[in-house]
Parts: structure tokens; sequence; C-alpha cells
């Protein structure tokens, strides 16, 4: 291939590679990040700066942390006229949320929103989370606080089940129920089947919890359906301060989990990996050790005799000089002509012509156009060339 | 110092006591007690430089042939000496052995014996003899490295050799026959011999036929005595290598050959290697010893990367003497090299000496020339042309001075410098 057609082709590829790169930058802006549900500065569908810039509208002071940390010391400047919203907590570990449950007693009321049977009981609430798998609209059908008669919302994903035990403490709203049809009695699936919504009441160590079973119910894409924006307003501009607490990865680790692994294994288990490590160490020095040092080897100087033929050859290839070496080539075939035909050295082309002329029986102008007639024009020509150069030749050498 | 194998293992052994008492502790002072032992054992051992060490070595060996060295090894002390010997040897030497296990009871001695196969010509000097002896306990060793000098001169291989009794034949052939075609100077008289079928009937000595009334021819002897300097160039240009050998090593093949046939002609040989500096000058009246020296003195010169300076190589040629002589000169026609160097003192030799260029050709050129089957064989033939048409052009301008030039392939050269010297030995041109 010529260097000209591998520039084209390297160029070609460059392109290629360019408008890949690119496309995916046009995409890469273009398209928002996903980022995370709930988030207090989030304007996608699944951000939450719509409900609170409302709440802002509305006089409430929104401070956003992003860790439990944060969210501790935040809590330590003030307690009361605080409410504490967990908007996503799909980030909150166990750890985390008992550190919440005991710095957060005081406020006003804590709002989770879909936590998990774990995350429940770590907050200290005994309530079941049963995952509905589908955003479902549900009516309230109570009247605490927060929450009207006759409200409706748009986006219930989790039901939750309080034990039964503790049911009297604990206010339910927007109750799953599937009513009994007629004549069809003893259905199984007829009846009570949890809550969009539990409210639980203060104890001695926890605040006021409000457990809503929807997270994207209250996002900017559902806020404006149905009751949604009301309901999250009065659940969370309750209190003149609102900490929104949106747990990092950090808050996923269980920090009092760990340490307990050294129990699984032997006492002697340590000791026997450093001794082993060290019985490597001492491996590496009984085979690292030379048996005195590296001979030089004096190496003289050899180059392949025939490398600077073949790069004069490269060189006339690379630099498509055709009228040299077909020059060069018709030159040689003269030289041997001469000799062959008992011509002097300096005799000139058209003698060996017609002297070839007579040996091999060919027309002098064809053989005066294969030894001096005009350059080859392509590489085809250059080899059809040197091909008929050889075969005048040996026509020459037997007639 | 140095650790063995039961080092390790004493080491791992420290599982026994570490399940025992499952500590860290524990691994600490296993360890320290290892290094105790370790510590205590190596100062045991027996100092290796207290060992006499004496090499016993050929002074040369040509190229492919194997040589054996030996290493006798004395205990002075009272203790036994036991470990491993290293006779550390550069790669192209070709040891075949070099660690040999030693145990060696106090007061004695024993020869450790290395086979080395060199496989590049050239002087090879022997690298440091270590010495590692261990402990009784034999978990440390003490090491030492001692040098004990030896050198190894691989001579050239000498392939042409085997055609020495073929030119001999033809030499005797010679000294028999003595049809010269010049009379008077330069040839000598040998006898008077029957006229047989077949001699040149110009050589007839009428005055003793008449004497005899029989027909008697005289002989002479070729000439005796000449003087033939070989001039063997050693720069860049000889460092090409060809096939497997690099053109100067064809050229002293040549260079070799031509010293043992002239020395059997009774000819007087000097033999000249260098490029900028004189590499080597061999030259003397007898000729065993001649090409003894020829093949010792030329087997460290190696081709060096810098141009040859044929002003220094003439100057050297002339110091010879003043006396007409043969001077070969052995170097790659390389027209650019040639035509800068060697182009304009030719002259003067050539005036003063018969001078003949022997060059080392490529086979492979000639097969590249060939190439028409694509425009890469194509291009690379054109380079072949110019390269041979290169050379023809140096060698046309070296024959327009009366200097005979000689371009034969590596294999074909040795034998065509001996016969154009034979030819000319024959026509009595010397």
């Amino acid at each position: 291939m010529t260097l000209l057609g591998r520039w084209r082709r390297s160029g070609l590829w460059a392109l290629v590679v360019a408008l890949g790169v690119g496309a995916l930058a046009v995409i890469a802006i273009v398209s928002t990040p996903p980022g995370e549900a709930m988030e207090p500065e989030g304007v996608g569908p699944a951000g939450a700066a719509a409900l609170v810039a409302v709440l802002e509208q509305n006089g409430v002071d929104v401070e956003p942390v992003t860790s439990i940390d944060d969210a501790v010391s935040s809590l330590r400047v003030r307690r009361e006229d605080t409410t504490v919203v967990v908007a996503n907590p799909s980030n909150l570990g166990t750890a985390a949320a008992r550190t919440l449950r005991r710095s957060s007693t005081g406020v006003d009321r804590l709002v989770v929103l879909s936590p998990s049977t774990a995350q429940l009981r770590a907050l200290g609430a005994e309530v079941t989370a049963l995952p509905i798998g589908a955003g479902v609209q549900v009516d309230s059908r109570c009247d605490i606080g927060p929450v009207d008669e006759g409200d409706s919302l748009v986006g219930i994903d989790t039901r939750y089940e309080a034990r039964s035990d503790t049911a009297d403490e604990v206010r339910v709203c927007f109750p799953l129920t599937i009513e009994a049809a007629e004549g069809d009695e003893g259905d199984s699936e007829a009846g009570d089947h949890g809550a969009g919504l539990v409210d639980l009441p203060a104890s001695s160590d926890r605040a006021p919890l409000t457990v809503v079973g929807s997270q994207t119910g209250f996002a900017n894409g559902a806020i404006t359906e149905e009751d949604n924006a009301a309901i999250a307003l009065r659940l969370l501009g309750g209190s003149p301060r609102l900490v929104w607490y949106q747990p990092g990865v950090a808050d996923l680790a269980d920090g009092e989990d760990g340490g307990a692994d050294g129990g699984l294994l032997p006492a002697w288990f340590a000791p026997l990996l450093a001794l082993l490590a060290t019985g490597l160490l001492v491996l590496a020095l009984v085979r690292g050790r030379r048996l005195g040092r590296l001979v030089r080897e004096p190496l003289p100087v050899v180059v392949r005799a025939i490398e600077t033929t073949e790069s004069r050859g490269r060189l006339y290839r690379r630099a498509q000089d055709r009228p040299r070496a077909a020059a060069v080539l018709r030159l040689a075939t003269l030289d041997r002509l001469r000799s062959r035909l008992g011509l002097r050295r300096g005799d000139p082309v058209e003698v060996v012509a017609r002297a070839t002329s007579a040996a091999t029986g060919r027309p002098v102008s064809e053989v005066l156009d294969l030894v001096a007639g005009p350059h080859p024009t392509d590489d085809a020509a250059l080899v059809r060339l040197a091909q008929d150069l050889t075969a005048l030749e040996e026509k020459a050498h037997r007639p | 110092m140095a650790l063995t194998a039961r080092a390790l293992w004493l080491v791992l052994l420290g599982i026994v006591p570490v399940v025992l008492r499952p500590a860290a502790s524990t691994v600490w002072l296993w360890l320290l007690l290892c290094a105790v032992v370790a510590g205590v054992d190596a100062w045991l051992a027996p100092r290796p430089r207290a060992l006499h060490l004496e090499r016993a070595l050929p002074p040369s060996v040509r190229l492919g042939e194997s040589v054996r060295t030996s290493l006798l090894v004395t205990n002075p002390g009272t203790r036994t000496a036991v470990g491993v010997l290293r006779d550390a040897w550069p790669p192209s030497a070709g040891a075949e052995l070099t660690r040999h296990t030693l145990r060696l009871p106090g007061g004695e001695r024993t020869r450790l014996t290395t086979v080395l196969t060199p496989t590049r010509r050239g002087d090879r000097h022997a690298d440091r003899v270590t010495l590692r002896l261990r402990g009784p306990l034999g978990v440390a060793a003490r090491q030492a490295s001692v040098g004990v000098p030896g050198r190894l001169r691989v001579l050239h291989a000498f392939p042409s050799r085997r055609h020495i009794p073929s030119r001999l034949a033809v030499l005797r052939q010679l000294d028999g026959r003595a049809a010269m075609r010049t009379r008077g100077q330069g040839t000598e008289f040998d006898s008077l011999r029957d006229y047989v079928e077949g001699d040149d009937v110009r050589s007839i000595d009428w005055r003793a036929t008449a004497r005899r009334r029989d027909l008697v021819v005289r002989t002479w002897q070729p000439e005796q005595h000449r003087r033939i300097i070989i001039v063997l160039d050693s720069s860049r240009t000889s460092a090409g290598r060809i096939g497997d050998a690099p053109r100067l090593d064809s050229g002293m093949d040549a260079a070799l050959f031509l010293t043992a046939i002239a020395g059997h002609a009774r000819d007087r040989i000097h033999l000249i290697a260098g490029d900028r500096v004189v590499r080597a000058h061999v030259s003397g009246h007898d000729r065993v010893r001649t090409l003894h020296d020829a093949i010792s003195e030329l087997a460290p010169v190696e081709a060096q990367l810098v141009e040859a300076d044929w002003r220094l190589l003439a100057t050297e040629v002339s110091r010879v003497g003043t006396q007409r002589a043969l001077v070969v000169l052995i170097t790659p026609l390389e027209s650019s090299a040639l035509e800068e160097g060697l182009l304009p003192v030719l002259p003067a030799l050539a005036a003063r000496h018969r001078v003949v260029v022997a060059s080392v050709s490529d086979p492979a050129v000639d097969r590249l020339r060939a190439g028409r089957g694509s425009a890469t064989e194509v291009y690379a033939a054109a380079a072949a042309e110019r390269t041979v048409a290169l050379r023809g052009r140096t060698a046309t301008a070296f024959r327009s001075l009366g200097v005979e030039v000689l371009d034969e392939p590596p294999d074909r050269l040795p034998l065509a410098l001996v016969d154009h010297y034979l030819a000319l030995k024959r026509q009595g041109l010397l």
C-alpha cells in the first residue's frame, strides 16, 4: 500500500473515532444525568425541586443534608419546630437509621418515604413493609393532621402492616382494601391489606413517625396529580424548619456489624500466616542469591551485508521512482547484451538493438522500444518491462 | 553469606511451636532462633578465600572444536570444604557445565574440569570463580568470588584448509615443469632433464641436446622468495554479514589460505590487518611459524565501525620494503568507501607493486537481481542491479590502474585468490 493510501486510511479511522467521541459527548450533554430520586435540587421527573421550591415559598426553611453526621449535627443545633424527612431511604443503613432515631427525639415529626421493614425496625417501628410493585391511587379514608378525609394520593408503591398489638396507637391512612364481592364470601383476597400511610405517635425514644409508602408520588413528575401536593405540603410544611436528609452511600455501612469475624478463625491462623510469609521471604533469599556475578559478553558489530541493497529497493518503491528503476534495469540488460553479443562497452543503444534483433529475430523497433522506450507509468508496467527484458536476454542467450 | 534450602525448612519447622503456642511472640522467637542458627553456621563455614585455585588451560582452540579447562582446587585447612564452585565464562565460550559440587577434605586437592566449545572467534577471558562453602549444619554458607585469570584464544575455523592438498599438488607440478614465458631475471635455473612429449619446445636446451644427442630441456624452479603482502581491511564495510559469517571472516579465510600456499612456495608473507590502526602485522621466513602466527594474531581482530585509513595501510605496505611484491588487498568493493579511501592511494601502490583487490561478494544480491514476481521484487531487483553496477564501476576504475579485481562469493574467494596467485607464479609474473 502506498504512503498516501495509508494516510487516507488512517485518516478515515481518525474520522470514525472522532465522530464516535463527538456523538457520545452530545448524548452526555443533552441527556440530564439520572441523579438520585427525590434529590432536593433534582429538576428531573424523579427529583424533588418543585416540592422544595413550594415549601420555601410557604416560609419553610429547607436544610438539605447528605450524611448522617450532617443530619445529627444539624439536629443538635435545634430540634424544636423541626420536621425531618428521609425522602429516599435506599442508602439508609440500619446503623444510620438507629442514629437518626436517637438524635431525632424531640422533633415535630419524622417522615420517611417508602422505607423497608429493616429500616423501620431500626427506626423503632414494628411495621412490616410490603412492596406493591406499581404505583396505585388510593383514597385516604382517615382524618389525621396532615391528611384529610377524601384526599386521594397517586403513586403508592408500598403498603405497611402494623403489628396488631400496637395497632391501637397507630393511625393508618390510605388503606388498601379489596371489598368482598357479593356472593363471593370466604374469598381470601378480600379484606385488609395494609395501608399506604402509617402514623406512629411519639414514644420515649422516638419522635412521631410518619411512614408514607410512596416515593414517586412527591417527585416532580407526579406532585401535581390529585391531592399529592397538598398532602406533601401538610406533611413536610408543618414546622418552620425542614431537615431534608438524603442519605449518601457512606450511610449504608453497618458499623456495628463488623469485628465479629475473628472468632471464626483458629488462634494459630495469624501467627502461621506470618511464619509462612517469612518462609516466602527466605525462599526468595535462598533462590535469589546469585552464585557469582553475571558475565558480560562483548559482541562484535555484525550487519547483514544485503541490508543496504534492500534499503535502496525500499527507497525506490517508497518514492515510486519507476523511471530510475527502469533505467537501471535497462542499463544492466544492455551491459549483458553487449558482452553476450561481442560488442564493446561503449557501443550505442542502436548498435546493440540491431545486434539483438539479429540474434533473436525480433524487429529492431520492438527491441529498441524495450531497451530505450518511454518509462513505465505504473508498477504493473514496470513489472511487465522487467519480465520482457529478462525474456529478451534469455532469447539472446539461447536463440 | 548465603542461605541454603535447609534454612527454608528450618523456618517452616516453626509451624510446630506456632500451633502449640499460637502467639505473635512465638513467631518472633522462632525467627530469632533461625537467624542465630544461620549466623553461627555461616560463621563456622570454611573461608572460601583460603582455598588455593589454579587454572590449567590450553592457549588456543580452533572454532568449532572443544577444549577442557580445569581448576586445581587445594584445601590447605583442616576442615572439609563442602559446597558449590562456579567457573564463570562468557556465553560465547560455550561452557558446558560451570557449576561443580565440591567436597574437599582438609589438606587435599581436586581437579574440576569444564568443557568449552566456543561459538565465536576471538579471545575469551575467564570470569571470576565463585565458591559457596556450607557451614557444618548446612543452613547457611560463606560465598566469595575470586579472579583466576585465564584466556582462551579461539582461532579462525579456516575452512578452506581442506583445499590445501589440491593446491599443493598444483604447486609441485609447477616446480617440475617450469615452462617460463619470460627468461632472464626472476627465473632460476634448476636442472636439465630428458624431453618428454608435451614440454614446451622453446625450453629445449640445444647445446645440451647436441652434447647428449638426445632432446634435453632446461627446467627452472619457479620464482622463490618473492614478497606477498596481504592487507586485510577490518573497517566498517567488513562487518557486513553474508550468510552466517561476516565478510571479515571470509577475507581472513582467503588470507590464511594464501599464506599457507605461498609459504609452501617459499615466498615471504607479510600479513597486515587494520582499519584506522594496524590491528595485526605478521611476517616471517619460516612457513609453519608464519601460518601459526597469522592464525593466532588474526583471531582477536574484529570489524570496527570506522572508515579504513588506506593512506596508513599503504604506508604500512611500503614500510615492508621497496622490492616489487604482490600486494593483495582484501576489502569489500563498496564504491563509496573505496573511491574516497583506496582510489587516491592506489596508483602509487600499483606503480610499485602488482596489486590484486579481493572482494567478498554477496550471493544474496544475485538472488535479489532475479526477482520479477511483483513490483516490490522488481524495485529490489533494480536496487540490486544498481549495487552491481556500482561495484562494476569501481572494479573498472581499479582495472584501469592495472589492478586485478577478484569479486567472488565467500566460499569461492579463497580458491579464486590462490588460483590467481598460482597463475601469476606459473607465468613468472611475481
